[in-house]
């Protein structure tokens, strides 16, 4: 076979036909001229001459297939199959209605499948980047910061990284000169961008050294004071809050602080799924060796090339072995503070309870994505179910439709078509429906999507830059071509090639074609069973969110509004005048009609990272194996703190006003610091003394409070420490973010207007943050859950509607095939409410045997959803009852609908119009 | 006559044994057929133009438009070098298929 011939054939097919035809007409003429010569007549001459060619229609459709094209062919297969499909419109629109929603949905997850978790970070050679944290087995932290000299020593000590860079994260002021902004900022070393591989789009980015600084840090994302007043934009912030003008050596106010700006980064960079918006400098210290403990710091480390993870991490056992020798550190307490390999927990005779405080490493994009992985594939193979479900009910409906176009099929036989080009033409069908259902499924998946970011937002990381790219059209043209090829060719399971024509011809319509009625009980068996798993699933999951959602998170959270306020450093260098204008916020709130209490705090919990404050705690001595003198968690109050939130007081009392000024310095502490560091001792009247201070004085503690579930709902309480902001104002701490919480009795809108109002008048180029009702708080701590059980639940809906229209067409048509036998039985003495019965009877069992399989595959599936649930088993007896019933429910609906339209049959029209 | 693979493979013979001798148009062909066969071989005509065509695709046989004897336009086809090939390749074969047909029907 030559290609080029063929080729050229494709685009001449018509002129093609017309030379044959001329060839053929020469032919004829020439036999006609003959014949007459021989002495015939013209007419007769004509006939012997069309006699001998041996019929000009065939000879013509011969010799055309010879120089047809596989393409001719596909092309006549499509017109026909087009043809075919416009002639049942109701089959049509069913079936590719089904079809998009089924492929749309898995192009949907497949996208986010494929920029969560496929798709490589955005940086040059991606898998060299490794994320490094801080092991602290002390505290209980598997994955914790790293402190400013252990990243510098680990710069100068390890070999197998080409570069490392350090940075926090967090949000700034920036006052664009008309309105204030909350911006994200990320506050970065010199060397991160640069092992990240970024360039600048416009101007520059930090010089060595230029990021130096030798104020201590305050805040995460927050550059210390005294750091050079320089900033690099990020593209999309340059575009939405400058327009995109010239900015580069432009001066702008963040935090109070005039810089400059010195370079633009290219537009999609993201860091850690935070998308910063400013880059500040970090102001860290590399000459500075004392801050051996202070851990804040987050660190990105590109390895060498050629560099394998395995040999890195083996370096990296070998440097901590001998870190304390290499830096030359020795000592007790701070100056002590190093890594120390897990085993050595006695070192020189002396205890080391710091072993097992270890760097250690994982791949970027490993951190990044996180636990989103499970939840993700969960998505997937819901919705993969939803698919084969709707596969399932097509092969149904082909196989009915196969069985209303014998005569047709008879008739093609009959002109020629060997039952491979049936077989194609079933399938071309099939990939016809398919690519009508894919085009409309895309539509479905770019609307489903912007749905879902809209509504879920920062629910998965990186999902903001979820886009249908080339690789997810791919796959949703494959996801179309093998659905296509599981329905299509459904009708002709248990058949062979050569009784293909045979058993297309016939399957009687007194029987119902035996085999494949078969074939379509097990189809809706299947059906029902893959539908219950799925709503065993959803509801599992909409359980474990109702269950998150009904735990005491140790404040009452209804009719409570927050919002977040960070007062620049420069403008209120002192904390005490920063302490004023809070006092004088909260007065003013408290006189908005409505509002009950009013108070502030410097962490706002569900959401909160632990921040391991190391503090003494008077007359505690930890033994080997008990906590050490750390807080999870440390609270500056102001106002009447405990009563606002509805925290309540278990022991000795709350803060009083009189405490603002008094000599006496008070804390409270949470049940849970009570019961770790004085079990048993009556926790008011002890002492504890919180690091870090300027002088560290003890503090006395006045009241125990209630648990607060600072880090989510669904984890433990920490250790939390309570301190009174007027207090520590005076001791010239440093006081930064300040969530606002107001009690009150009018609705939110109203509320928040004015509260906004009252806020703008105490500082006009302070933004006001994430004004919101604490309600919403809880539910965005629980958006991931919440995402996951509400996409299931639709696709739960889906495959159980699917299912049910599977079931009831099923059961529509066997009523419609046997209606001669039901009239004759009712004209033998059955009454309605017996055939109504039967037929009912015979659709529940089908229902029944398809719960019960589906109930069997959920139990055994159960261990996959166990860890994404919350305080309900994945066996759990109650939902699995509910299911079943459920489901028996809508199928019995469903089935007894044709029942019903069974006994309304009236025998004596049957037997009549037979 | 019913079509049978042998019969089409020898059909191909015929045509290509026809074009070696000269060039000829379908008609022409049918004629020379009739002709040298003394119409014992008795294919229906319709059989002629598919099997043209095919070996034009298969590069056997090539083909153009030329005017002809009542100054008609008539599609003419030439054997090709690879057709003449094939043509001494498959007439070998048939007689090696023959002769040894005809030791096995004269064995005792």
């Amino acid at each position: 076979m030559r290609l080029l011939p063929y080729l050229r054939e494709i685009g001449r097919r018509r002129q093609v036909a017309a030379e044959i035809d001329d060839e053929l007409a020469y032919h004829i003429d020439a036999e006609i001229q003959s014949n007459i010569a021989l002495g015939l007549s013209p007419s007769e001459a004509r006939r012997l001459a069309l006699r001998d060619l041996g019929g000009l229609v065939q000879t013509r459709e011969a010799t055309r297939d010879v120089r047809m094209t596989w393409l001719d062919d596909v092309a006549r297969d499509v017109r026909l199959a087009v043809r075919g499909l416009l002639r049942t419109p109701a089959f049509t629109s069913i079936a590719v209605l089904t079809l998009a929603l089924g492929i749309g949905a898995n192009t949907a997850i497949f996208s986010i499948l494929d920029g969560v978790i496929l798709q490589p970070l955005g940086y040059p050679k991606p898998d060299q980047l490794m994320y490094l944290s801080t092991r602290a087995p002390a505290v209980a932290l598997e994955s914790f910061w790293v402190s400013p000299v252990e990243y510098f020593e680990f710069r100068e000590l390890n070999q197998s990284f080409s570069n490392a860079g350090a940075f926090h994260l967090g949000e700034v002021n920036l006052f664009d000169g008309i309105q204030p902004h909350r911006v994200r900022s990320a506050v970065v070393d010199e060397h991160l961008l640069s092992t990240l591989g970024v360039p600048a789009a416009q101007g520059r980015l930090y010089l060595s050294g230029e990021t130096n600084g030798t104020a201590p840090t305050t805040a995460p994302g927050q550059p210390p004071p005294g750091t050079a007043p320089i900033v690099v934009l990020s593209y999309e912030l340059w575009q939405s809050a400058f327009g995109g003008r010239p900015m580069v050596g432009a001066r702008v106010d963040i935090e109070g602080v005039s810089r400059e700006v010195i370079g633009i980064l290219p537009p999609g960079l993201n860091l850690m799924d935070h998308r910063p918006e400013v880059w500040l400098p970090a102001g860290l210290n590399p000459s500075d060796r004392q801050n051996r403990a202070g851990h804040f710091l987050l660190v990105i480390g590109r390895l060498k090339d050629g560099v394998s993870v395995e040999s890195a991490q083996a370096e990296l056992t070998a440097l901590i072995d001998t870190w304390a020798d290499r830096v030359g550190v020795s000592g007790e307490g701070v100056a002590g503070h190093t890594f120390i390999p897990p085993e050595r927990t006695i070192y020189h005779g002396r205890k080391m309870p710091n072993a097992g405080h270890v760097l250690q490493f994982w791949p970027l994009k490993q951190e990044v994505i996180g636990p989103a992985t499970r939840s993700i594939w969960m998505l997937q193979a819901a919705v993969g179910l939803v698919l084969l479900i709707a596969c399932a009910n097509l092969a149904s409906l082909f196989m009915a439709r196969a069985d209303t176009r014998r005569r047709e099929l008879a008739m093609r036989t009959a002109l020629g078509a060997t039952p491979t080009r049936l077989v194609q033409q079933f399938i071309t069908e099939g990939l016809v429906l398919a690519a009508a259902g894919a085009a409309l499924g895309v539509l479905v998946a770019r609307t489903g999507i912007a749905v879902l970011v809209r509504a879920y937002p920062d629910s998965l990381p990186r999902i903001s830059s979820l886009e249908i790219d080339g690789v997810v059209l791919f796959f949703a043209a494959g996801v179309a071509v093998v659905s296509a090829l599981l329905f299509a060719t459904a009708p002709l399971v248990h058949t062979r090639m050569k009784g293909l024509a045979a058993a297309i011809r016939e399957g009687t319509d007194r029987h119902t074609g035996g085999l494949r009625q078969r074939a379509r009980v097990c189809l809706v068996i299947g059906e029902v069973a893959l539908a219950v798993v799925l709503v065993a699933g959803a509801g599992l999951l909409t359980r474990s969110v109702l269950n998150l959602e009904g735990v005491d998170p140790g404040f009452n959270r209804s009719r409570l509004i927050t919002f977040s306020m960070t007062l620049p450093p420069a403008r209120y260098p002192q904390s005490a005048s920063r302490a004023e204008v809070y006092q004088s916020m909260l007065a003013h709130i408290a006189g908005i009609p409505g509002v009950t209490f009013v108070s502030a705090m410097s962490g706002l919990p569900l959401e909160r990272r632990p921040a391991t404050m190391a503090t003494d705690y008077d007359g505690y001595v930890a033994g080997p194996n008990d906590p050490q003198e750390f807080a999870d968690y440390t609270q500056y109050v102001i106002g009447n703190y405990f009563q606002t939130m509805g925290t309540p007081i278990v022991q000795g009392r709350g803060f009083e006003p009189a405490d603002a000024s008094s000599s006496e310095l008070v804390v409270i502490v949470n049940k849970t610091l009570a019961e770790t560091f004085w079990k048993g001792r009556n926790p008011i009247g002890q002492r504890l003394r919180p690091c870090c201070f300027a002088q560290t004085p003890w503090f006395t503690v006045v009241g125990v409070a209630a648990d607060v579930k600072q880090s989510g709902i669904d984890k433990k309480a920490g250790t939390e420490i309570y301190f009174s902001l007027d207090q520590i104002a005076r001791l010239n701490a440093t006081i930064g973010t300040m969530h606002v919480v107001t009690r009150t009795t009018a609705a939110f809108d109203e509320s928040a207007a004015l509260i906004r109002d009252v806020a703008r008048a105490v500082d006009p180029t302070v933004p006001i943050v994430r004004l919101r009702e604490m309600d919403d708080v809880l539910q965005e701590s629980i958006r991931r859950p919440r995402l996951l059980s509400n996409t299931i639940t639709i696709f739960a809906g889906l495959a159980l509607l699917i299912s049910v229209i599977g079931m009831y067409g099923l059961l529509s048509y066997t009523v419609s095939n046997r209606r001669r036998e039901l009239g004759i039985r009712m004209a033998l003495g059955a009454t309605p409410a017996e055939i109504l019965g039967q037929i009912l009877r015979s659709g529940m069992a089908l229902i029944l045997i398809g719960t019960a399989a589906g109930v069997a595959v959920a139990l055994g599936l159960g261990r996959y959803i166990a860890s994404l649930l919350f305080g309900i088993a994945a066996t759990d007896p109650a939902t699995l009852m509910a299911v079943v019933a459920g489901v028996m429910a809508v199928g019995t609906l469903a089935c007894s609908i044709p029942a019903w339209r069974a006994s309304r049959v009236n025998p004596l029209l049957l037997i009549r119009g037979d | 006559m019913p079509k049978s693979d042998l019969l089409q493979g020898t059909l191909d013979l015929l045509i290509l044994r026809i074009l070696s001798l000269e060039a000829n148009h379908g008609w022409g062909i049918a004629q020379r057929i009739r002709q040298m066969s003394r119409e014992g071989l008795d294919a229906s005509q319709g059989s002629l133009y598919p099997a043209l065509h095919r070996l034009e695709v298969s590069g056997d046989v090539r083909s153009e438009m030329k005017p002809s004897e009542n100054n008609r336009k008539a599609r003419v086809y030439t054997i090709t070098a690879a057709g003449r090939r094939r043509l001494e390749t498959e007439h070998k074969n048939w007689r090696k298929f023959a002769l040894s047909m005809q030791r096995v029907l004269d064995a005792e």
